[in-house]
């Protein structure tokens, strides 16, 4: 069984709708624990008072970051079967500033209006209304909207896509950040909290004992973290370490070029009807999504069992080339014909299926896999995209966030 | 409620650690991680729908909340924000935080404090429509799976925030 499990089809659309509403559950009941059910609270950061919504946000963002990153690098958790945000990088930009904004005057972002307003917060319940006044704002606006919206489209696109660093590493650097971050915080309450005594002592208060509440809860937060980080640290540095060898597997089968075709091949192929087996090894999800027209949807497991044809060309291709260069390397010691899709299907976006889209797409990720199967069909391939399948509830896109 | 019941909120790397199993958790067994603007979004088109259903589904954008045939209310983010609240009401009973009332500064009167609670609800909405998401789902999901745009996201979020805190900041006085 391998994660997730939703995609990999372990259980249907309504189980899952119970889980998130589990999930739900979770979440409003720690940002309620957290305190962010108060806009005081949490606009305090903006004033340099109280650093809690930084340390709540880094916290929780690593601890999944670690998580995730791990289990992918251990190959449990595949990678192109989440949902994966796309960057489109201007609209995200200016989107950022609006919400800070609307944060900073309005006490709440989207999430903690709905712990607020459940906590009986009235400006909590006002803020909602808002929320729904600036989503009708965006609707009416859309058509003048659009082209900014899916300006600056990259995809999905991660740090490691840009810095050209592993996803461990930046993983790693991110962990080293937040603990840089953090400690800066723990000081500077620190000498808050010496300096508060020092001026306003409420009265009565003997000065021993808050002194001595002050050390006792940073210590306990000092343990806490030191927990944290120490295990971020040991799953940072394994990763670093299995992703290096990940990268060396592929760099030995870059290095063999022969057995690699360029997109530009592919398309070239796939025009003049040239017999090849075309592969697609991520989840079916994507696959539903959006594939190389003529593709099959295979798992590792179903390819390692599989009968394949010897008399013909076997092309391989994932998301980014890696598992497709995991399965050459099963496949290639059987004299079968095994050649690999250069830089995967991103590549296959960038060379063959995007250009058109950018100018005449509507931004979501619907129109960008329609525009992109109809740039490939161009090419003079015949078949069409399919439709999302039912499970694409679960899908974000761009749409539906 | 009484005050004094109210329990101190949990340290902050804690709750984190929380926030950060559920999303980690919800990544896991679904497949994607936690968000809360997209619950808006399909509760405006729902709105619109109920006033003008044939404007609302052929409308640009919102059109494509009618494509499975099904109600827009029938998805994933309505269910999670759903269960978010009900989790935030649990909390929030639990630790003796239930309480009707405004969180403003002593500064600025509960009027002006609602305004400007719209205002920036709606600067909010319309943000996180531009951005694909919020602070839940584009910033702690999309930043945890290390997209570009994400953090580009967050960075954002604090630049505005910070940006405009000096000339709300009678608000939280």
């Amino acid at each position: 069984m391998t994660a997730p499990f939703y995609a990999t089809g372990v259980f249907g659309e309504q189980t899952g709708f119970i889980i998130i509403v589990f999930v739900g559950l979770a979440f409003g009941f720690f940002l309620e624990r957290a305190g962010f059910a108060s806009a005081r609270k949490l606009t305090a950061v903006f004033y340099f008072r109280d650093w809690a919504v930084v340390q709540m946000m880094f916290t929780a963002l690593i601890t999944a970051m670690v998580g995730l990153v791990f289990l992918r690098s251990i190959g449990w958790l595949q990678w192109d079967a989440l949902t994966l945000e796309s960057t489109f990088i201007w609209p995200q930009i200016v989107g950022g500033l609006l919400l800070g904004m609307g944060f900073v005057a309005g006490g709440y972002c989207p999430g903690t209006s709905v712990v607020a307003a459940a906590s009986g917060r009235l400006d909590g319940i006002v803020f909602i209304a808002g929320l729904i006044a600036g989503n009708a704002i965006f609707g009416f606006g859309y058509r003048l909207l659009s082209p900014f919206y899916s300006s600056g489209a990259r995809n999905v696109y991660s740090l490691s896509d840009w810095t050209g660093l592993s996803p461990a590493t930046i993983g790693f650097l991110v962990v080293l950040m937040a603990l840089g971050a953090f400690a800066g915080i723990e000081f500077s309450n620190r000498r808050k909290a010496i300096r508060g005594e020092g001026t306003a002592r409420p009265e009565g208060a003997p000065r021993a004992i808050s002194a001595g509440g002050i050390t006792m809860r940073l210590t306990w937060k000092r343990l806490g973290a030191a927990m944290v980080f120490g295990l971020a640290f040991v799953l940072m540095v394994g990763t670093t370490i299995a992703g290096s060898n990940e990268a060396g597997n592929v760099s030995t089968l870059i290095s063999a070029g022969k057995d690699q075709i360029e997109p530009a091949e592919l398309a070239s192929w796939i025009a003049q009807r040239k017999p090849v087996l075309i592969l697609d090894l991520r989840a079916p999800d994507a696959f539903a999504q959006f594939h190389i027209p003529g593709a099959k949807n295979m798992s590792f497991d179903q390819l390692a069992k599989a009968d394949l044809p010897k008399d013909q060309p076997i092309l391989l291709y994932s998301a980014d080339g890696v598992r497709a260069g995991q399965a050459w390397t099963i496949l290639a010691g059987r004299g079968l014909d095994v050649r690999v899709l250069k830089g995967g299907l991103r590549a296959w976006w960038a060379e063959i299926a995007t250009p058109p889209d950018l100018r005449t797409g509507g931004g979501s990720g619907q129109a960008f896999a329609g525009a992109g199967a109809a740039a490939s069909s161009g090419e003079g391939a015949a078949s069409a995209p399919k439709a999302p399948p039912g499970g694409a509830k679960f899908k974000k896109g761009a749409q539906c966030l | 409620m009484n005050p004094d019941k109210r329990k101190a909120p949990w340290s902050p790397y804690l709750a984190g650690l929380g926030v950060g199993l559920t999303l980690l958790a919800s990544f896991v067994i679904l497949g994607s991680g936690l968000g809360a603007s997209g619950a808006f979004s399909r509760a405006t088109a729902a709105l619109f729908n109920g006033l003008a259903p044939t404007y609302t589904q052929s409308h640009p954008y919102w059109h494509a909340y009618f494509a499975s045939g099904d109600s827009p209310l029938n998805d994933w983010m309505i269910y999670l924000i759903i269960g978010t609240f009900f989790g935030g009401l649990i909390g929030a009973v639990t630790s003796g935080r239930l309480q009707r009332t405004v969180e403003k500064g002593a500064s600025i009167s509960t009027p002006n404090r609602f305004w400007l609670a719209l205002a920036g609800g709606a600067l909010s909405g319309l943000g996180a429509r531009l951005a694909r998401g919020c602070t839940s789902g584009q910033a702690l999901s999309g930043g945890a799976q290390l997209s570009l745009g994400s953090w580009a996201f967050m960075i954002s979020v604090f630049v505005g925030g910070f940006g405009l805190a000096y000339f709300v900041r009678r608000e939280w006085q």
